[in-house]
């Protein structure tokens, strides 16, 4: 058997001999395997903006949890025993509001409010987004934080101007008295900004520009259950009691799937993140095995190529493949010289096609950030993304396409007649 | 096969198919080849000494009959064995040359060693020795386009000798050769003769021309033996 390595310099000098038409093969190599490539990881960079920021904030470690069926009530007391439960970090009612009035001077701004747990400074679970300042503390003091969106509407020239000032929040709306009966209260609260944060990738609620408050502070504000209650009496049954919602934030993603099969026994409708990002996940697999499959047509038509290629070069070297067989080669070296000169055809294709994926979706990434930003979008993610294994993957893909397609090639060069050949017959 | 006998051919019969019809290239052969002989097969075109040789040289299976060639019947081996019988105990020369036309001398010669698994040092070393041997030491980076025809069958018959086979088949070495380029030809198969103690079977249609060289000499004719004559 002859050594990888001198099969590799012979085949390089039989690619070298015919270097148009091998430019051209493998012109057509990089061009599907760099399609294919780029279809990837445009799949690849969707998934990972999508789950970038859960995994930054540690999503995949919480649980929601909903009052059950069977008619669970999930209040403190619920909410109490759920945080003594081995495994979990911390406990907040999900409380959050469409619309608040933010007031700083004479700038305010209306805005969305999401209420957070304090104890989420002790993991730093949030420290990734805070741009200026810090996280809440703990203790009762009102606290916010402001989102960068929100600065110059607020009437601050920068981040840093932002900490320590106080803003004067507004709230007004609908909470059930009683069945059928609501009463309007207005809520006004002070509150002292302690940091400002930048909405991670495409966070919609952050995106927006939401108030974050304390989960404390929000809770005696108006019209938390509003929207809820009025859609249960519509469907003639009765508000529930307790919270509507309540995030669960366990030690890791798998204690959180531990937790979510416990908290549901305890008759509570649980979900885990990490679960929803399962199926999520699955989706995006799904949607690579699509675009993977698009791109192989490509790969097996310069497959095609690489075929018509090599045959053309048993044709033309026959004589000496005649030579090689009366100097000692097998049949099997023969076969195995033009198979090595398909896969260096298709290595040669295949990293070229990532050179080639690399500036196309570099341009793409370019135009899109332009109409991106004209569209309002500030921050925005690598829309393209090349993982190792995508790299490697897809060279190694290119390689075994032209090898398929140097078997037959291969075959009719190891099968020929050494006398007929030399004879040039 | 006797104990002395290199090459042994017994009852050799090869027969192609031609447009349906069979040609008997071969008709019966009967051969013993000594060691160290230097011997030509002498005959006209279509006498079937081409055929001979190639079987000799386990490019071509016969028909019918055996061929022995140092201990090693060719009849029974299947194409793999035959692969290593060629790049292990004949050397081939051919009356065209056969050289990989985009391959210096050197890489010709280097290329036969790395079929026959030699790599390294030792395959640069053989090299050399090989084309000093045949007198192109000064050339071993010329393609064959940049030889003359001479030199290009000087670097044909170090590759044929560059693995060191126990016996060198030419089959028309002299054939695209002016008078004087063959007789130095000639001249040189001689010495690697007598210094190697090699066996040569060289088939030709000059007579004239290899009578002064060879030990032996086996005229053919319509695939049969004539006479075999023992030279002075």
């Amino acid at each position: 058997m002859i050594r990888m390595v001198q099969l590799v310099s012979q085949s390089l000098q039989g690619v070298m001999r015919s270097r148009l038409r091998s430019l051209l093969t493998t012109l057509g190599i990089a061009i599907s395997s760099g399609a294919l490539v780029s279809m990837v990881a445009f799949a690849v960079g969707l998934q990972a903006q999508f789950e970038l920021p859960i995994q930054k904030l540690g999503l995949l470690n919480d649980i929601e949890v909903r009052p059950g069926d069977k008619g669970a009530v999930l209040d403190d007391l619920a909410v109490e025993k759920i945080r003594k439960v081995r495994g979990v970090s911390y406990v907040y009612p999900d409380f959050r509001l469409s619309q608040l009035n933010v007031v700083h001077g004479k700038h305010n701004r209306s805005s969305m409010a999401l209420g957070l747990p304090r104890e989420a400074s002790l993991i730093q679970v949030f420290d990734e987004m805070i741009v200026a300042g810090e996280y809440f503390s703990l203790g009762t003091e009102p606290q916010a934080l402001v989102s960068d969106r929100s600065l110059r509407d607020l009437g601050f020239d920068s981040p840093q101007a932002a900490i320590g000032q106080t803003l004067q929040i507004e709230v007004s709306g609908l909470d059930a008295k009683q069945p059928n009966q609501f009463e309007l209260r207005k809520h006004q609260t002070s509150v002292r900004v302690v940091g400002v944060y930048r909405a991670p990738g495409i966070m919609e609620e952050f995106g927006h520009g939401a108030l974050l408050l304390p989960a404390d502070v929000m809770r005696d504000m108006p019209g938390l259950d509003f929207e809820r209650t009025l859609r249960r009496l519509r469907s003639d049954k009765e508000p529930l009691k307790g919270y509507s919602r309540v995030t669960v934030r366990a030690d890791s993603p798998q204690t959180a799937f531990r937790l979510e099969k416990k908290i549901a026994a305890m008759g509570y409708e649980a979900r885990a993140v990490a679960g929803r990002i399962k199926e999520a996940r699955r989706a995006f697999l799904f949607m690579e095995v699509l675009l993977s499959a698009v791109g192989t047509v490509g790969l097996v038509v310069a497959g095609l190529g690489i075929m018509n290629t090599l045959l053309m070069s048993v044709m033309e070297r026959y004589q000496e493949i005649g030579i090689y067989k009366a100097i000692g080669a097998s049949d099997s070296d023969v076969g195995i010289l033009f198979l090595t000169e398909a896969a260096v055809l298709g290595l040669i294709g295949g990293l070229s096609g990532l050179a080639l994926a690399r500036v196309v979706c570099w341009g793409l990434q370019w135009a899109i950030g332009i109409y991106a930003s004209r569209e309002g979008i500030e921050e925005f993610g690598d829309v393209f993304r090349f993982p190792l294994w995508l790299l490697a993957g897809a060279v190694a893909y290119a390689i075994l396409i032209s090898l398929l397609s140097g078997v037959y090639p291969a075959t009719r060069a190891a099968r020929v007649d050494p006398i007929r050949a030399l004879r040039g017959q | 096969m006797t104990a002395e006998s290199e090459i042994s051919v017994r009852n050799l019969h090869r027969a192609y198919e031609v447009g349906g019809a069979q040609v008997h290239a071969l008709r019966g052969i009967d051969l013993e080849i000594v060691r160290g002989q230097f011997v030509a097969i002498v005959g006209v075109s279509g006498s079937g000494k081409s055929t001979l040789m190639h079987l000799m040289g386990g490019l071509d299976t016969p028909t019918d009959g055996c061929v022995e060639v140092c201990g090693h019947d060719l009849g029974s081996m299947n194409a793999k064995q035959r692969a290593v019988f060629r790049r292990q105990i004949v050397g081939f020369v051919f009356q065209s040359f056969y050289l990989v036309p985009h391959l210096t001398a050197e890489g010709n010669l280097r290329l036969a060693l790395t079929f026959q698994g030699t790599y390294g040092d030792r395959r640069q070393r053989m090299t050399r020795e090989a084309l000093e041997r045949v007198g192109l030491a000064d050339r071993m980076q010329h393609r064959p386009g940049q030889l003359s025809a001479g030199e290009q069958q000087r670097v044909a018959v170090a590759r044929a000798i560059v693995h060191r086979p126990r016996v060198l088949l030419a089959d028309e070495p002299t054939g695209n050769l002016d008078h004087a380029t063959a007789n130095r030809l000639l001249e040189l198969l001689c010495e690697i003769q007598a210094e190697t103690n090699m066996t040569i079977v060289m088939v030709t249609h000059d007579e004239e021309l290899v009578s002064g060289y060879c030990h032996r000499k086996i005229r053919m004719r319509d695939g049969c033996i004539l006479e075999s004559a023992e030279m002075t």
